[in-house]
């Protein structure tokens, strides 16, 4: 009995876990039959859907995404965007296309029933600016419009031609990475239709939570990875083929990948060897949850690697366990019981990108032992199966809803599972980590790096095609995000940032937030009113710079002149004044320190910039300054000179454009300059001395 | 004689000749002072009055880097032309400091003072920037000709490759070849020095056709005594990454120990660079002295 009890309290969470998943009906049901032609670099697929409309519209159309078309010429937004960009060049850098290397899908059947709808389908345009030749958006007019709660099946057949990899799509040699790959529906979004954009440059994903089973046939030779978990695998020796099922409840999108060269590895994820009851104790005090309700549950980890990786297989498992545990106890247990990582094809482009329940990790032979290279990809790709799996915001329309949660949900973990790294220093792919290695940063150093360079280019929450540049869209959505995040985190603490997280995760999963959401939950969890700082952050492009002007200290002297004094007037003549500060054997100092705001961003709600003044004999004068004027001065009088003056010595504001200038050293300092001075004229040096080598 | 006595006797010829190397060091360091100036003035400028000098004493602050970038970003077209106008300007002093290190070697006695010196740079000036105007063009074709099908070759190779490895070596053996490319024609021209020094003339077309027919006719000793005396080079840099990794970071004192290490490997490479005229004279005598045994 007692053993049949620890077994059930055992599989518990598990039971849990599963119903958690299966347990809401999803209004998608897919199941897809599809074929892989290698030779031809061809899907053969058939399709069948179930929707249901969950909303209390009446729905007359079904709008589809079709992805590969974006790659089918050079009429697709996508392509149009990518030429724009690079005025000079004939593509935009992973979008240059060769002849013969054009992707597409067409829809060569669709019917509801015994209704055919293929007449009745047509290209939609919903974007602006209007690319009018776009065919990545199309819409379907249902035999009759859908009441709420009604479903309708769906029956579609359609053939599609695999790109030479683009946008971590595609073939490479052997290698396919199949991702974005079928006729996939938008989502509706009541009163305000179907969200469905056309394949951008700039833009990611959105879709509806779906139930998947497909059934996907390839030559026998072939190795493959898809979401979710293998149900079955046929072999047909006649064909020399093999048709194996993924099921999967619960995901909005399902990727696959083969490739007769992977190596595929299995291990698990065993929560009781991982986490301790100490960490669960530590992670439940600070989010005030029950250490029950932080347990993590196994998981099976599936690793396809290149045979030329396979001695770095540990290192990618150990830093999915990593991922694993510190997502699942921070931010909510991993809800599925597979998780598959791909170390992707060489040169097949389609490294470092995320899909539920699978994504893409990418190395080198020779990686750079002390870089955090590998772990930082995987941790990403991982990370983003709770920012943009489980909390599936809109990547079209708000990319650092998870993009910028992630990176900085990826650096919080690095700097949990193995501190700053190393630069990744290479010679011609060799690293040179013996004489380079010494240069460790952290994700926090080096988004703001970037992020401070982001500010003036566009806000944040800008949708993704409207950026200025895709460079601008990069900085901003993750880089300047994250910095953003890692800023709040410092105004409202980590633990309150940490529930903050924990609590928009835990209340969307499975739903589509929103920023809105983001903040309302923000300001509610932290119990303050945020929205200044999301004004400002989010959509604001303005410059966050406070520096200390100067900190002086000034002996207080006698002052002279003439002066009321018994009844009549006395001269204190400059002699005087000074034989009388000689005889002061204390002496009094006026030190002045002025702070001000370079940049047009400021402190909002209840937020005071904190002034630190330290004197000589180490007594420390703290002052709070609201940061809305200009500048301020404060002024001290005591026995001491200032030592130095810093403004946010805390560094809350991480986004602030120059910390260097947040603290005024009285006096000065030339150790640190002069270091630099003389590496700047060792490195000239050398340079000039390459240089007299060739003449 | 074989090239490891050559190297010895090389080696021997620049080290009677090492006040020479001291006098190029000073040249070079106050030519690249002058250069970074402006941008040690914008470090300490940046620096002195703040406590991320003090951070950046131990180690490479990214966010100083960023403070500095961030300010400093609209300046970067101006430092950029400092730097292409002072390469300009080096190019030339390297051409006019070539004349006295080739002129040096070449004197009978190992003591040479300050003024031989500079009376060698400008006895040599005119016909040695001729030359480097020729030997521009010379660069150009060698990369256009050699290089640049060797490497369209290489590149083809590893963008057809499947896996990493061929791509990585390709990538190295590109490497490689450009190093040794340029290798070939600095030594070449090398001995075009030496000839126009040693033989007084100063006609560099001239010069430079009996420099090919004397390398050509003795092409691997050449190019085996200039892959040595590279080779010495690689060592003396490995030499210095291995000590510079194990000296302390942080305390005046310390930078003062790593300053001096860094100048005496600049040093270092003022001597190497006489190294390798040094035995390019040495081959030049040799055959010189013993025109029947080439």
């Amino acid at each position: 009995m007692k053993k049949f009890l620890m077994l059930f309290l055992l599989v518990l969470p598990l039971l849990a876990l599963a119903q958690a998943v299966a347990s809401e009906p999803m209004p998608l049901q897919y199941e897809i039959w599809v074929t892989l032609d290698p030779a031809q670099k061809e899907l053969q697929g058939r399709e069948t859907i179930r929707w249901t409309n969950t909303t209390r519209d009446t729905v007359p159309d079904i709008w589809f995404h079709l992805y590969w078309n974006a790659f089918k010429n050079e009429k697709s937004a996508f392509m149009r965007e990518a030429r724009q960009e690079n005025f000079a060049g004939d593509g935009h850098g992973d979008t240059r296309v060769r002849d013969g290397d054009w992707g597409w899908i067409d829809v060569e059947s669709l019917r509801s029933g015994d209704v055919d709808l293929l007449p009745a389908l047509e290209f939609m345009v919903p974007d602006e600016p209007r690319h009018p030749d776009d065919q990545t958006v199309m819409r379907v007019k249902l035999p009759r419009p859908l009441a709420p709660g009604e479903a309708v099946d769906l029956d579609l057949a359609f053939k599609a031609r695999v790109p030479r990899t683009i946008r971590r799509a595609g073939y490479h040699h052997n290698g396919f990475f199949i991702g974005q790959w079928f006729p996939k529906p938008g989502v509706y979004q009541e009163g305000r239709g179907w969200n469905c954009h056309q394949y951008h440059l700039n833009s990611e994903f959105f879709a509806d939570f779906a139930d998947f089973r497909v059934h996907i046939t390839v030559p026998d030779e072939f190795v493959v990875g898809a979401a979710g978990r293998e149900t079955a695998a046929v072999r047909d020796a006649k064909a020399g083929t093999k048709t194996l099922t993924f099921v999967q409840e619960r995901i909005h999108d399902f990727a696959w990948t083969a490739d007769p060269d992977y190596i595929r590895i299995e291990r698990d994820f065993v929560a009781r060897e991982e986490v301790s009851e100490a960490e669960y104790r530590e992670v439940a005090g600070a989010l005030r949850l029950p250490v029950a309700a932080v347990r993590l549950p196994d998981v099976r980890m599936i690793l396809l690697i290149n045979p030329e990786h396979r001695g770095q297989a540990e290192r990618h498992f150990r830093a999915l366990r990593k991922a694993i545990k510190y997502y699942g106890l921070w931010y909510g247990p991993y809800p599925y019981p597979t998780v598959t990582m791909v170390d992707p094809p060489f040169r097949s482009g389609s490294g470092g990108m995320e899909y539920q329940t699978l994504f893409t990790a990418g190395t080198q032979v020779l990686p750079t032992p002390q870089a955090n290279h590998p772990e930082m990809v995987i941790v990403h790709e991982f990370g983003h199966g709770y920012w943009y799996g489980l909390a599936a915001s809109n990547e079209f329309e708000e990319a650092w809803l998870d993009e910028g949660l992630n990176t900085y949900s990826t650096g919080k973990v690095l700097a949990k599972a193995y501190g700053p790294g190393s630069f990744p220093m290479t010679l011609a792919g060799i690293p040179l980590t013996r004489y380079c290695g010494s240069f460790k940063y952290s994700d926090l150093e080096f988004d703001r790096a970037v992020a401070v360079h982001a500010v003036a280019l566009d806000p944040v929450l800008t949708a993704s095609w409207r950026f200025s540049s895709s460079m601008s869209y990069g900085m901003n959505v993750y880089m300047r995000a994250a910095t953003h995040l890692r800023t709040l985190e410092n105004l409202i603490g980590k633990e309150a940032m940490l529930r903050v997280m924990r609590t928009f995760q835990t209340r969307f999963r499975f739903r589509h937030p929103t920023s809105r959401d983001f903040i309302a939950t923000a300001s509610e969890v932290s119990g303050r009113d945020l929205n200044w700082f999301f004004d400002q952050m989010l959509r604001g492009t303005s410059d966050w710079d406070f520096a200390v002007d100067r900190a002086v200290s000034g002996e207080q002297r006698s002052a002279r002149g003439v002066f009321e004094r018994q009844g009549g007037k006395v001269e204190v003549k400059a002699r005087e004044a000074r034989e009388q500060d000689r005889k002061e054997k204390k002496k009094t100092y006026v030190t002045r320190v002025r702070v001000r705001r370079l940049g047009e961003a400021r402190p909002g709600g209840d937020v005071q910039l904190k002034v630190l003044t330290v004197f000589e004999n180490g007594a420390r004068r703290i002052e709070n300054w609201d940061g809305q004027g200009r500048w301020i001065e404060f002024v001290y009088e005591g026995p001491d000179k200032v030592k130095y003056a810093q403004v946010d010595p805390e560094t809350i504001f991480l986004i602030d454009r120059d910390l260097s200038n947040n603290s005024f050293v009285a006096g000065g300092r030339s150790s640190g300059p002069l270091r630099w001075s003389g590496k700047l004229l060792f490195w000239m040096q050398n340079l000039l001395q390459f240089a007299a080598a060739l003449i | 004689m074989s090239i490891f006595t050559l190297f010895i006797r090389g080696l021997k010829l620049a080290w009677s000749r090492r006040r020479l190397a001291l006098r190029l060091w000073a040249v070079h360091f106050i030519f690249s002072f002058l250069v970074i100036a402006p941008l040690a003035f914008a470090v300490h400028g940046q620096l002195a009055h703040s406590l991320t000098g003090t951070a950046v004493l131990k180690k490479l602050e990214v966010h100083w880097l960023t403070d500095f970038s961030s300010r400093y970003l609209d300046a970067a077209p101006l430092f950029l032309g400092l730097f292409l106008a002072a390469g300009l300007v080096f190019l030339v002093l390297a051409v006019f400091l070539n004349g006295g290190i080739i002129g040096c070697l070449n004197r009978p006695g190992a003591r040479t003072t300050l003024a031989d010196f500079f009376h060698d740079c400008g006895l040599y000036f005119w016909r040695f920037f001729r030359l480097f105007l020729l030997s521009l063009p010379v660069y150009l074709v060698i990369i256009g000709l050699l290089y640049r099908p060797l490497a369209g070759l290489l590149n083809s190779l590893a963008r057809r490759a499947a896996t990493e490895w061929p791509a990585l070596i390709a990538g190295n053996l590109r490497l490689l070849a450009l190093v040794l490319l340029l290798g070939l024609v600095s030594m070449f021209f090398d001995y075009v020095k030496i000839g126009l020094a040693t033989r007084g003339s100063r006609k560099v077309l001239k010069e430079a056709r009996l420099t090919l027919k004397f390398v050509a006719g003795r092409f691997f000793k050449a190019w085996g005594l200039y892959l040595l005396a590279g080779l010495a080079f690689v060592l003396l840099t490995l030499l210095y990454l291995e000590v510079a990794r194990v000296l302390p970071q942080g305390a005046p004192l310390r930078l003062a120990l790593v300053f001096a290490w860094q100048q005496l490997y600049i040093l270092g490479r003022q001597f190497s660079r006489m190294l390798f005229y040094a035995t390019e004279t040495e081959f030049v005598r040799q055959h010189q002295e013993q025109p029947q045994s080439s």
